[in-house]
């Protein structure tokens, strides 16, 4: 062969610098262990949460309905194309009661295909009272299997238990895939966060419908969990859900509308029936007091009328005791009748008599009135003719006037003849009518005897005999002097025709016609004279007719009279005859009255005790009234709450019905698993340090190859020139370098990928397993990927390093080449311009300074290695410091509050009082303040996160219990009225600034929109401070109260133990939460960032640790001769050790300022990119971080220069300064 | 006894492996104080080992090495560096200056770990460089960084002065320059200076020679009369 001897040449090489080909392959195999490890650290624990989800056949999509989901929708999904298995299932929260807090506990039916239990001890529930539960249920209450469990569902009055029964027998514990953390997500009830599962049979469940569906999807099992491959392959099955999602969602809510109005329709019924009962009571109620009433009032009137009655028999006692005197008066008065009757009887007989005296004499004067009479009309045919004469007279007047003249003297004298007589004629009728007074007074004398005589005074007969025969002259007087005017008469009217023969004579006297004229007036006057006494003459007769008349009369009166007495008599006794019989009759009726009372009095007894018995019927009716209303009262106070109730119900239904949206369906895929995403997030964490770490390991490996191939080559210089001289090619020679380098790279990588890929995951896994406790294993497999880039790379590296440092030497010709190289020139640095400065160096730190700027590349190589190693370390502490710091600061600053009484979400405003007032009473508690804490979600542009929103009761005194400030500037905030004080992480998250408007949600999907106005500094959970006033502002509702935070006189262990169980106690109070503990429970769970940051450090001492040996080596060598110049001229071992570490010092020195910063900056984007959603790491890193990095540098610089010590010890100077470079 | 340098069957054997390699095979010789010595002998008979011997760069294998009464031959490696620290100064061929140092540094890097120095300024003025104080070696010439070499060792103020090819590398005009000062060294300061040469044509400037040939001291005589080195041609 050839080239056999070169080949030797190699091994032999390999063999001679050992610790060259070992410093190549242990800094590349650190490198690719690093760089394949924490990089194949990322998929692994995707890879191991992959089997634990296919093992237990997690599901692929969870679909929810807001109202449910029935058969026919199970039956629709599982006819979607390319849904695999479908499984409904039943959940429920419960309470469980543990000794000292509240528990909330999802509640499932028995998974039996999807997401299967992963049974740790003991097995399934086979019957109903049967459970599996959480296993971290029996760590956090210590129960065991066998024990009994009872649960409380916290539901309505009106609304239905969801399960069956709630007392059950734990027989077994588990864990599903579908919980990979301790996190066992959020609930509507007890504290607000599940804090366990329990596993039940199906027939448990009381629902109707399946509040949600699981479903796997074809091929998705074969593919890997977290990739993208994935992803879209549920993805397409979800859609294709959501496309059935719509037509399912409308036959659902139909069902649901249709039924709620039916039960609404029916509600409304039974109110209206119960109203109409209610009502019927009252009425029957009304009518009974209406007829008691009117009992009563016929009561009162059939007393009233009783006591009438009775007065009204008083009454009839006396008239029938008047009756009877009356009766007896009767007889008296009949017997003086008849005796007055008798009386009559005679008086009648003898008027009788009179009478009939009379009618003779006035037959007589009738007959000389007849007499009268025709002289009278003999009179008038005399005046009638006389009146003719005058108007024949008056005919001749004219010629007469004259005659008329004288007759009128003679006339006068006539006349005054004819006036005589006339006088005697009317003396004559005076007489007559006097005598006829008298005539009527006798008369009237008459009467008063006949009346006299009537009342039986016999005396006065006689005077009436008297008067009798005066009346008889009387009248005969009459009679003559009627004789006298009679007689009378004639002469005057003879007269009187004597005077029309003197008017007649006047006429004739023939003196003149006026005389005439006279005469006529003369006859008229003496007509109108006849005609005045005929007239006269004739009233006369008519007077006596009259009184003639009268006389008959009068007499027809005394005849009436007669009759009439005769007519009264008979009358009388009549009258005494049914006088007797009235008597009778009233004597009998007086008997019947006198019956009939007391036949009455015996009616009024009755009646009174008729009464009496109505009076006590009335009494018992009332009686029973009142007690009837009473009832009504009771019945109607009892039932008109629970009407009015229901009609409210009845009409929150059917605003709820009316209000009622159109459900829709929620199709989740596994990214709404909050473990699954929490496990993805925390591995992409550590894939990003994996982007990070590894490649600055990478970058200082291969540096530190180049330099080391460098010196090689380099060392070799000699040898390169004798082989060209000898004639080897430049491939040849440059072989040996490559294949020296390609070996170490290849062997370190390969060493380093086995060991990278089975330590870095395992360890890291192991550590989150401390989290995610259920993933049951950890898988490590060797990624080809990782391993082919990162041996590709390291070799790449090496190599090219390597051919670079052949490069030059290759160039240079062989003559040149085997004369030593020209040793570098020395040259004065900066430091030497500033003389003054300068001056004041020792002499050996003079050289020291120079000598470290001599070699730049190695210089600025250290500087490097130890910056980076410097950095790692930093890092690393930084890491502890801001995960360990948070709960210092987070419970000692920001929230120094002690501990956190949380109120049962039901308890009373009273109760809540209670405790409050307990609290301030408690000297064992300074301080404690009224919130108001629950979850809500916040979205900004589009990202949302659940936070934990605070309403402090007094928000001016909010900052005696957290303190709101800016973390870096430490200025304090006050939580105004205006907006929203949010936390750190929370904005970072959501890009939120201050000034910014975000929103608000909150369980019933409503949402607020609020302005935030300060950011402030705090590192667990997200959390958004509002005011009180604001919240009613913004909710229109007060806040409810539901935590007390307490500020505590002490802190040890045994107070706020003791402190914690008397408050449980307390009924209101769920429970009390210590912050010391959860500062702990905090620490214990980042405790697992612990274990990446040891092995952060031990790499970075590793690192440091080759990388500062390697170069020194290098070093020395390269300053063989001036290290044994130094020997010979008679520095001590030691001397010459000081000499280089001196300027070692001075690197690591100097790389550990530039490690400071480089790591500041590194540990900012580690500390970033590995905290959680839910926290915020601290952003510092104590001093004594620095410190321990400093001086861990220090040591492994140290550690480095002690063996460079014995390297020097062993320098031979002899050799070294034969040896010709 | 009374020699300033004397050696007593000092013999020197390396292990190559299997192999015994032996440098010195029992020397014996003897070189009084003040004392311009030259030692001859061809490459590989073994002059450079008895020279390191002797100046404490090595240790023999067995003989006696005794060095102003003192047997260093016993000495431990640190008694040796002391040794070598407070009497010894040496010049080697390639000069062996530090090369980050200037001229007078390099003599200063030599003075600071000495009981009882010179003045390096001075010395570096005798050697001829008083103008060159603060010039890099790889500013100067090969016979100025020798003179420098020779100024550091001198600057010690040492016992000996071991020369191991001085002129090795330099041409004859440096060369002769150079020996010219390492001669009149010895004359004015009294100093004892050995140089090892292979050129035996400088041995007539020597107060002694000492020739070896294969381990061994083959020849050793005193010059009674040693000439100049300006005298001297090759």
């Amino acid at each position: 062969m050839k080239k056999r001897a070169l080949r030797k040449e190699f091994w032999m090489e390999i063999k001679k610098s050992r610790n060259r080909f070992l410093s190549i392959f242990l800094i590349v195999a650190l490198g690719v262990a690093f760089y394949s490890g924490v990089r194949a650290t990322d998929p692994d624990m995707k890879l191991s949460a992959d089997s634990f989800y296919d093992s237990t056949n997690l599901m692929d999509i969870r679909i929810l309905s807001s109202l449910g989901l029935t058969e026919d929708d199970v039956e629709a999904i599982r006819q979607v194309n390319g849904v695999k298995e479908v499984m409904p299932s039943y959940f429920v929260d419960a309470l469980y009661e543990a000794p000292e807090q509240e528990m909330v506990i999802h509640v499932m039916s028995n998974p039996d295909e999807i997401n299967k239990i992963q049974v740790a001890e003991g097995r399934l529930p086979q019957n109903n009272t049967e459970c599996l539960v959480d296993t971290k249920f029996l760590t956090d209450t210590g129960l065991k299997i066998g024990d009994q469990v009872e649960l409380r569902e916290d539901v309505e009055e009106d609304e239905d238990p969801s399960l069956k029964s709630h007392s059950f027998t734990i027989v077994g514990s588990g864990s599903t895939s579908y919980y990979l953390s301790l996190e066992r997500g959020t609930s509507s009830i007890g504290s607000g966060s599940v804090s366990s599962f329990f596993v039940v049979p199906k027939d448990v469940f009381s629902m109707e419908v399946y509040p949600e569906v699981y479903a796997t999807v074809k091929g998705a099992v074969d593919l890997d969990s977290y990739s993208k491959e994935y992803e879209s392959t549920v993805q397409k099955v979800v859609e294709e859900i959501e496309y059935i999602a719509d037509s399912r969602c409308d036959i659902r809510y139909n069902d649901i509308v249709t039924e709620g109005k039916q039960a609404i329709a029916d509600g409304k019924k039974e109110i209206s029936d119960g109203e109409q009962q209610l009502e019927e009571a009252r009425q029957k109620i009304e009518d009974g007091q209406k007829e008691l009433d009117l009992g009563v009032n016929e009561l009162e009137e059939k007393q009233n009328e009783l006591d009438d009655a009775r007065n009204e028999i008083a009454d009839h006692e006396r008239t029938l005791e008047d009756g009877n005197s009356q009766i007896q008066k009767g007889y008296d008065e009949l017997a003086t009748s008849k005796i007055k009757l008798e009386d009559g009887k005679n008086q009648y007989k003898s008027g009788k008599a009179q009478i009939e005296e009379q009618s003779k004499l006035l037959d007589q004067a009738a007959a000389q009135i007849q007499e009268g009479k025709l002289a009278l009309a003999d009179a008038r045919k005399e005046l009638d003719d006389t009146t003719l004469e005058l108007q024949n007279g008056k005919a001749h007047l004219e010629e007469q006037k004259q005659e008329l003249e004288l007759a009128k003297i003679e006339l006068s004298q006539l006349q005054q003849i004819y006036h005589d007589q006339n006088q005697m004629l009317s003396d004559s009728k005076a007489v007559l009518s006097t005598t006829q007074a008298e005539f009527i007074n006798n008369q009237k004398t008459l009467e008063a005897l006949e009346e006299q005589l009537a009342s039986g005074d016999t005396s006065v007969i006689e005077e009436i005999a008297k008067v009798k025969a005066q009346i008889e002259e009387q009248s005969k007087t009459l009679a003559g002097i009627q004789d006298q005017i009679a007689t009378l008469e004639p002469v005057v009217s003879h007269l009187s025709s004597k005077v029309s023969e003197g008017s007649q004579t006047i006429n004739q006297g023939e003196a003149a016609v006026l005389e005439f004229q006279d005469k006529l007036a003369q006859g008229e006057q003496a007509l109108a004279e006849g005609e005045k006494q005929y007239v006269e003459e004739t009233r006369r007769l008519e007077e006596a007719q009259k009184s003639y008349n009268t006389g008959k009369s009068q007499l027809d009166a005394e005849k009436n009279k007669l009759s009439s007495s005769a007519m009264d008599l008979s009358m009388a006794e009549e009258q005494i005859s049914q006088g007797e019989a009235t008597l009778k009759e009233k004597q009998i009726e007086w008997k019947d009255g006198q019956n009939q009372v007391t036949d009455a009095k015996d009616t009024i007894e009755e009646g009174e005790k008729k009464l009496a018995d109505a009076r006590e019927e009335l009494e018992k009716g009332q009686q029973e009234l009142n007690r009837g209303k009473e009832e009504y009262q009771q019945e109607s106070e009892e039932h008109t709450p629970e009407i009015e109730e229901a009609k409210v119900k009845v009409e929150d239904a059917e605003r709820d019905l009316e209000e009622l949206e159109k459900p829709s369906w929620y199709v989740l895929d596994r990214q709404n698993i909050q473990t699954y995403t929490e496990y993805e997030e925390d591995s992409k964490r550590i894939g990003a340090i994996g982007e990070v770490f590894p490649a600055i390991f990478f970058i200082v490996a291969a540096l530190v190859s180049l330099t080391t191939m460098t010196r090689m080559v380099e060392e070799e210089r000699t040898q390169i020139g004798t082989l060209k001289a000898l004639g080897y090619g430049k491939i040849s020679i440059a072989s040996k370098y490559i294949l020296y380098a390609l070996l170490a790279s290849l062997l370190g990588s390969i060493f380093g990928l086995f060991i990278g890929q089975k330590i870095f995951p395992f360890v890291i896994i192991k550590a989150y397993r401390i989290i995610y406790e259920n993933l049951p294993v950890t898988l490590t497999p060797i990624h080809l990927y990782y391993s082919i880039s990162s041996t590709l790379l390291a070799v790449v590296c090496t190599v090219l390093a390597t051919l670079l440092a052949c490069y030059k030497e290759l160039l240079g010709v062989p003559a040149e080449l085997m004369r030593p190289a020209p040793p570098k020139v020395g040259k004065r640095v900066l430091l030497e311009r500033m003389t003054f400065l300068w001056k004041r160096l020792s002499f050996t730190s003079k050289s020291t300074v120079r000598n470290l700027f001599r070699y730049k590349k190695r210089f600025f190589m250290t500087i490097l290695g130890i910056g980076g190693c410097m950095a790692l370390l930093l890092v690393g502490f930084g890491l502890k410091d801001s995960i360990m710091s948070i709960g210092i600061l987070q419970f000692e600053q920001v929230r120094t509050y002690d501990s956190t009484l949380y109120l049962k979400s039901n308890a009373t405003d009273e109760a809540k009082q209670n405790i409050l007032k307990k609290v301030s009473e408690d000297d064992r508690i300074e301080n404690s303040m009224l919130i108001d804490e629950n979850t809500v979600d916040i979205s900004f542009h589009g990202k949302q996160k659940s936070t934990l929103l605070v309403v402090p009761s007094t928000p001016e005194e909010l900052s005696s219990f957290i303190k709101l400030r800016d973390r870096e500037s430490q200025e304090p905030y006050e939580l105004d009225d205006q907006g929203i004080i949010i936390t750190e992480k929370l904005a970072s998250l959501l890009n939120v600034k201050a000034g910014d408007t975000v929103l608000l949600k909150n369980d019933d999907m409503e949402q607020v929109e609020v302005v935030v106005s300060h950011v402030v500094e705090n590192y667990f959970y997200h959390y958004t401070f509002l005011s009180p006033a604001l919240y009613q502002r913004l909710y229109g509702e007060e806040p409810n109260y539901n935590q007390v935070l307490t500020d505590n006189s002490h802190t040890d262990d045994e107070f706020e133990r003791n402190l914690q169980s008397d408050y449980l106690k307390e009924d209101a109070v769920t429970t009390v939460v210590l912050n010391s503990s959860v500062s702990e429970r905090i620490g214990d769970m980042l405790g697992s960032m612990d274990t990446v940051i040891y092995v952060l450090v031990i790499s970075a001492g590793l690192l440091a640790f080759i990388v500062l040996y390697n170069l020194n080596n290098i070093n020395v060598s390269e300053r063989m001769r001036e290290l044994a110049t130094l020997k010979v001229l008679g520095f001590y071992d030691v001397e010459v050790s000081t000499y280089v570490i001196r300027e070692n010092l001075w690197l690591t020195a100097i790389g550990s300022m530039v490690g400071l910063v480089l790591g500041r900056f590194l540990h900012r984007f580690v500390v970033i990119t590995a905290e959680t959603d839910m926290t915020m790491f601290g952003r510092n890193i104590f001093f004594k971080s620095y410190v321990y990095s400093v001086l861990l540098t220090f040591v492994f610089s140290i550690l480095v220069n002690m063996v460079m010590h014995v390297k020097l010890k062993k320098i031979d100077m002899v050799e070294s300064m034969k040896s010709v470079e | 006894m009374s020699s300033f340098v004397q050696l007593e069957s000092v013999k020197k054997s390396y292990k190559m492996g299997e192999v015994s390699i032996h440098a010195l095979e029992g020397v014996d010789l003897h070189i009084e104080k003040g004392e311009f010595v030259v030692i001859v002998g061809p490459s590989g008979s073994g002059k450079t080992t008895m020279l390191n011997i002797m100046g404490g760069m090595d240790s023999c294998t067995s003989g006696k090495v005794w060095i102003d009464q003192t047997d260093i031959s016993r000495y431990t490696p640190k008694q040796l560096t002391s040794y070598r620290r407070d009497d010894i100064g040496f010049v080697f061929q390639f000069y062996n200056l530090v090369q980050n140092l200037t001229a007078l540094e390099n003599v200063e890097l030599a003075l600071q770990i000495c009981k009882d120095p010179l003045n390096a300024k001075d010395v570096l003025e005798d050697v001829g460089l008083g103008e060159r104080l603060f010039n890099f070696p790889a500013q100067l010439s090969g016979g100025e960084q020798q003179r420098v070499a020779i100024a550091r060792a001198l600057a010690k103020n040492p016992k000996l002065l071991l020369c191991d090819e001085p002129t090795g590398a330099l041409d004859y005009h440096t060369g002769k320059q150079i020996l010219k000062l390492l001669q009149d060294t010895c004359n004015k300061k009294g100093m004892t200076v050995i140089v090892i040469t292979h050129n035996s044509a400088i041995a007539p400037m020597a107060d002694r020679v000492i020739k070896i040939k294969n381990g061994k001291v083959h020849k050793m005589f005193e010059n009674a009369e040693p000439i100049s080195i300006d005298e001297i041609e090759w």
